[in-house]
């Protein structure tokens, strides 16, 4: 890596030197981030208003209309929670990535892959009962997934090759295997179309007293857990290390590019469960909507959740529940779906151009306060 | 003649707290070879950055012969006929030599094509007698041919003044003895007027025809020419007088438990020496001597060529962080920001690093360490927001709690407030008392001279000289300089 | 099955699956050409797709209103410029994260194009048509075997990448700005070093790639299909970017790696019923395998620009 030299790196050491109160406070207000978060998510509804306002319609009623269709009614909450499931999966599988500093962004090839090993093994496992063919799929999906990142890890940590560029091709390699293996080896010779047998006895069953599969609750338990781990556990905190300052790792802890390795491959395998619980609770089979970008949006969800855990189950509940009350108002007022997922790309932009912003103020502050505080011990110093 | 072809009066730069320059003064001419003689920190490098329109002085002035020069970018200094060769940073690797010379053209120039450029390299190198294919990539080259491109480079603008920082830093003798003629005749024969640092003085003696002693950031003896300078004169001004040479008694020392055999890896050794117990050896040199990848070797980090490095009958070449660790082996790395502590994180999640100590323990376990190693600050605090004293405390808090065997400190004080300084100086030499060995490596002379039961010096990757107390001065600074 | 090996040892069969290849090629190439300048300054745009989406609704929507296509194509251009210059501003000026933003781009393309065309021309399933540039046959050259077809009996806009190619490759060898535009993305120290502005080498260079991505939008949308529907680009700007990589930042190996797309493309459409021994999905799959076999094992004028997706600082900042 490159050194800066010498002289150079004096004035972030003063920066940070804590003798002036307000950089700390600034950093720390900043630093949460829930502000920034908020004022994004505000700033892109108004731009929404602005294009709802465009198309003849009240914004204010129609932002209603989303909220209440999506979580003041049993069937919105339903589709909200079936929807967040593999978003919220993968997210966290992400947000442990990107808190490392480690790009993966094939995570729509890893879900791929998951799904199609799954649907292998369910399919040869019929005769089991039900339960030991979910655990069976579900094994089998991780596999799949941390198999395809694994290939992506291997690239990037032994041929350094560009972490985005390894799992992006990942990606384009996962779709003509997904294409070939409905078209060949696991197509349902039933039907004419390129799809596999349904999962038969490997479908999940819904929760006891109501309509929403059981996949619902992987989420549910995922979440606590991941939030455990990442902040009370040796693995959390290298993780959190590694994205803070990964030569510091290097030299009083691991070998380099172990915990990279390690994190696409376990990213991977979330992108696989989740891919293995989609296609059990609600395609049932493998074919042409199994891709349909959940390893992209996903990506979206953990940068929205600032990559911890809790945070990424809220961003995928609320970024599901504005999908389904957007289609909800699409049916009742006729105002596309696509509205909506403009202004959850806008929430991102914002969130990005924020952090930037941020930074740039912080520079900016710490530099100023440097000039003062020499200039102050250095009089004649233009200040 | 006698108009300076540049000149610098009363220039000074801050960095925050730190004062890189205090009003330098200097003026070189036409036709000479300026040198600037000085330590790694002595602001050499920061004046060649000003002077070439990197960086911008905080006060003083800068005459380009008798116009006020002010460069806000090293193209104003081109434009203005000076130009620098840097030590790094300066090529770019994927392409060819022809490419490198086109992109430091202006786009103004009419000769913006590849073969122009590369005609004009060839007329180029061959007057100075240099053999370099213009098709080659500068990837490929070795780093002889790469300085001399980035001389040719520096020419092609053909500049009036020419600034060379560190020039021969990579180079073996007989080739910086090469270049150093060159650089000789193109002030001599074309009458340009050439400044170049170095903290070499042999190179001083063979190149340059006055010489002005930078130390601290100050001008510690004005130009002179070189005729009037004794070697040892000018390396007692480069590392300073200052005499709190506290004599260390010669200690009983124990059995040796570092020892290192012929270690070699890339930019450092073949190199020998050994630790006692109880012993603190002191590693000095100019920075930039193979510390670093002396560093990077006994950490485990760096393959190494040959040779061997054994603790207590323990290999620590490419060894992993954490066996490291198991030999309790602390470790002050140089490169404090780097690697460490984790800025971002904070106080007691940084004592965690490379320890076994329970996370959930962390606040508990952290508060009475700070205490007792006087960080000031508090667990929850992020390190970055620490001062460089405490961040350094923090991190000795950490290495040396565990009462380690062997203390391995780079540059440990470097850049650090007094009171600091003491401390850690305070703490390393404590841990001799158990029968532990401390290797230290520093560029600070004065450190050494009080804390070293023994002083190796460092000289482009290998060790040139070895001093038992009472310590000549003079004489670890001749070695320092290269004339051992 | 005995036709279909026929079919394919016959000189016909393989003249018009490359005059298929070089039509699929056009637009997926051109952007491809386009996310290369960016690349080569250091700048990655994933948000290519978006890019080529808005500013080929752009270009439809001007080519649907005043029946001129040639004026689509140039609303498209210049309406990729803007919005590269919109990305520009956020990550090379402000330094904004280039993955996320570029991610963010991609999926503001798809949602708010499909917006727009539904709030303007309906969305439906048959959706308005535009008029589209006719072919040229240039005489005689047209009647040479196989490759006449291909290239010698084409659509106009096709002349027109092939044109463009041609510049870029011929500039891009000889010129002083590849120099400057290389350094900054391999050694952006040693581009400022030497006097070059590196925000503004990067903020160009993202917006002639946008400018060229959006030309690609129109190209397909405006130039071939002459009709917009939701998310029409199906993720050609993502193959773009890995065609980038597959032709090792040169525009030639971008090109001949455009074509081999389209041809593989062009044949998978005539295969697919066809139960070969070989999947034909394996060859579709095969550049991308190919492509990160060669980023690992090249050597490094063969790889990405040291310093992509890395925010420049100068050290005096």
């Amino acid at each position: 890596m490159r050194d800066s030299p010498n002289a150079t790196s004096t004035p972030t050491e003063l920066t940070t030197s804590g003798s002036h109160p307000g950089s700390t406070l600034l950093r720390r207000g900043l630093q949460s981030g829930t502000l920034l978060l908020a004022g994004s998510v505000v700033a892109a509804l108004l731009v929404g208003a602005i294009l709802i306002l465009w198309v003849g319609e009240n914004p204010l009623y129609v932002y209603w209309v989303i909220l209440t269709q999506s979580l003041f009614e049993a069937s919105g909450w339903r589709d909200t929670l079936i929807l967040a499931t593999p978003l919220g999966i993968i997210g966290i599988g992400l947000a442990y990535a990107f808190r490392a500093g480690v790009w993966n962004i094939g995570a729509e090839g890893q879900l791929i892959v998951g799904a199609i090993t799954a649907i292998a093994v369910v399919s040869v496992m019929q005769g089991f009962p039900g339960a030991v063919i979910i655990v069976a799929g579900l094994l089998a999906g991780m596999a799949g997934g941390a198999l395809w990142g694994a290939i992506a890890a291997f690239l990037h940590v032994r041929f350094a090759v560009n972490a985005v560029i390894a799992t992006l091709l990942m990606v384009f390699i996962a779709e003509p295997l997904l294409n070939w293996v409905v078209r060949v080896p696991l197509k349902d010779p039933a039907t004419f179309l390129p799809q596999s047998r349904t999962v038969g006895n490997g479908a999940l069953p819904d929760i006891l007293g109501t309509d929403i599969h059981i996949g619902v609750l992987f989420l549910f338990m995922l979440v606590p857990f991941a939030a455990w781990v990442m902040s009370y556990t040796r693995f959390g905190y290298l993780i959190r290390a590694h994205g803070a300052n990964r030569f510091a790792v290097y030299a009083n802890e691991s070998r380099p590019g172990r915990l990279p390795f390690m994190l696409l491959a376990m990213s991977g395998a979330l992108a696989g469960a989740a891919g293995f619980i989609q296609l059990a609770g609600v395609q049932m089979r493998v074919g042409s909507g199994t891709a349909v970008g959940f390893g992209y949006t996903a990506i979206i969800v953990a940068i929205l959740g600032r990559n911890r855990p809790i945070g990424v189950f809220f961003a995928a509940i609320g970024l599901s529940a504005m999908l389904v009350g957007a289609e909800a108002a699409q049916r009742s007022l006729g105002l596309p779906v696509a509205l909506t997922q403009s202004i959850q790309a806008i929430v991102v932009i914002f969130v990005v151009a924020g952090e930037a912003i941020e930074q740039r103020i912080v520079r900016r502050e710490s530099e100023r306060i440097a000039a003062a505080t020499a200039a102050q011990l250095n009089p004649g110093t233009p200040a | 003649m006698d108009t300076p072809a540049i000149t610098v009066a009363g220039v000074s730069r801050y960095f925050g707290l730190v004062q890189a320059l205090t009003d330098v003064s200097l003026e070189c001419r036409y036709g000479e070879v300026l040198a600037i003689l000085g330590e790694n920190g002595a602001g050499k490098t920061t004046l060649m950055r000003i002077l070439a329109g990197l960086d911008r002085a905080s006060s003083g002035q800068l005459l380009k012969r008798t116009e006020p020069y002010l460069p806000r970018s090293p193209r104003d200094a081109v434009a203005a006929g000076v130009t620098l060769v840097q030590q790094h940073f300066a090529l770019v690797p994927t392409m060819t030599a022809t490419e490198n010379i086109l992109l430091f053209r202006n786009r103004h120039d009419a000769r913006t094509t590849r073969s122009e450029a590369a005609s004009d390299l060839q007329a180029l190198a061959s007057r100075l007698g240099f053999d370099i294919d213009p098709d080659q990539l500068v990837g490929e080259m070795s780093v002889g041919t790469r300085q001399r491109l980035e001389l040719l480079r520096a020419l092609d603008s053909n500049p009036d003044v020419l600034l060379l920082d560190e020039p021969t830093s990579v180079l073996t003798d007989a080739e910086s003895d090469s270049l150093l003629q060159i650089v000789k005749n193109l002030a001599h024969d074309d009458n340009r007027s050439i400044v170049f640092i170095t903290h070499r003085l042999r190179e001083v003696v063979k190149a340059a025809d006055r010489v002005v002693v930078l130390r601290d950031g100050r001008v510690v003896s004005p130009a002179a020419p070189v005729g009037e300078r004794t070697a040892a004169g000018l390396a007692a001004e480069m590392v300073g007088e200052e005499v709190h040479d506290a004599v260390r008694d010669a200690k009983h020392l124990g059995d040796p438990r570092l020892i290192v055999e012929d270690l070699a890896a890339e930019g450092v050794g073949p190199l020998s020496l050994s630790v006692h117990a109880g012993e603190v050896l002191g590693i000095a040199g100019v920075g930039g001597n193979g510390q670093t990848e002396l560093e990077a070797v006994l950490i485990g980090a760096r393959r190494r060529i040959g040779g061997e490095a054994h603790f207590d009958g323990n290999v620590l070449t490419e060894i992993h962080p954490r066996q490291r660790i198991s030999y309790n082996i602390a470790y002050i790395p140089s490169d404090r920001d780097r690697t460490a502590l984790v800025g971002s994180m904070r106080c007691d999640e940084n004592l965690l690093l490379g320890r076994t100590t329970r996370l959930t323990r962390r606040h508990e376990d952290a508060k009475p360490l700070m205490e007792k190693w006087s960080v000031v600050g508090f667990p929850e605090l992020d390190a970055a927001a620490l001062s460089g004293g405490n961040a350094q405390k923090l991190v000795a808090a950490r290495e040396m709690e565990s009462n380690p065997a062997l203390m391995l400190a780079f540059q440990p004080t470097r850049g650090l407030d007094p009171g600091a300084t003491a401390f850690l100086r305070q703490a390393l030499l404590d841990t001799t008392t158990g029968g532990s060995a401390v290797l230290w490596v520093s560029a600070d002379l004065d450190e050494l001279l009080a804390v070293a039961d023994r002083i190796m010096v460092m000289f482009s990757g290998q060790i040139v000289g070895e001093f038992e107390p009472p310590f000549n001065r003079a004489a670890i600074g001749l070695a320092m300089a290269g004339m051992a | 099955m005995i036709i279909a090996e026929v079919d394919i040892i016959s000189i016909a069969f393989w003249a018009t699956v490359l005059a298929a290849g070089v039509r699929l090629a056009v637009s997926v190439g051109m952007a491809a050409l386009g996310e290369m300048i960016n690349e080569r300054a250091g700048v990655l745009n994933l948000g290519l797709d978006g890019v080529m989406l808005i500013a080929g609704f752009a270009g439809f929507a001007a080519s649907f209103e005043t029946g001129s296509p040639w004026l689509g194509l140039l609303v498209g251009l210049i309406v990729g410029a803007t919005v590269g210059a919109l990305f520009a501003q956020l990550v090379v000026v402000l330094r904004a994260d280039q993955v996320v933003t570029g991610l963010g781009l991609a999926l503001f393309g798809v949602a708010f194009t499909a917006f727009l065309n539904r709030e303007i021309y309906g969305g439906g399933s048959t959706p308005p048509r535009a008029p589209i540039p006719g072919t040229w046959e240039i005489p005689i050259l047209k009647d040479i075997p196989l490759l006449g077809q291909s290239l010698f009996s084409q659509s106009q806009v096709a002349y027109l990448a092939i044109f463009i190619t041609i510049l870029l490759i011929v500039f891009l060898q000889r010129s002083y700005w590849t120099i400057v535009l290389d350094a900054v993305g391999e050694e952006p120290r040693a581009a400022d070093a030497a006097g070059h502005s590196v925000v503004a080498v990067q903020f160009i260079a993202t917006v002639a790639g946008s400018a060229l991505a959006g030309l690609a939008g129109a190209l397909l949308i405006v130039g071939q299909l002459g009709f917009f529907n939701t998310n029409i680009t199906a993720g050609r700007g993502f193959v773009a970017i890995a065609l980038v990589i597959f032709g090792r930042w040169r525009p030639a190996g971008i090109a001949l790696g455009a074509l081999l797309f389209g041809v593989l493309d062009a044949l998978q459409f005539r295969f697919q019923t066809l139960d070969t021994a070989i999947p034909f999905e394996f060859f579709i799959a095969l550049p991308f395998i190919v492509t990160l076999i060669a980023v690992a094992f090249g050597s490094r004028r063969a790889r990405e620009p040291s310093a992509l997706t890395i925010p420049f600082f100068r050290d005096t900042e």
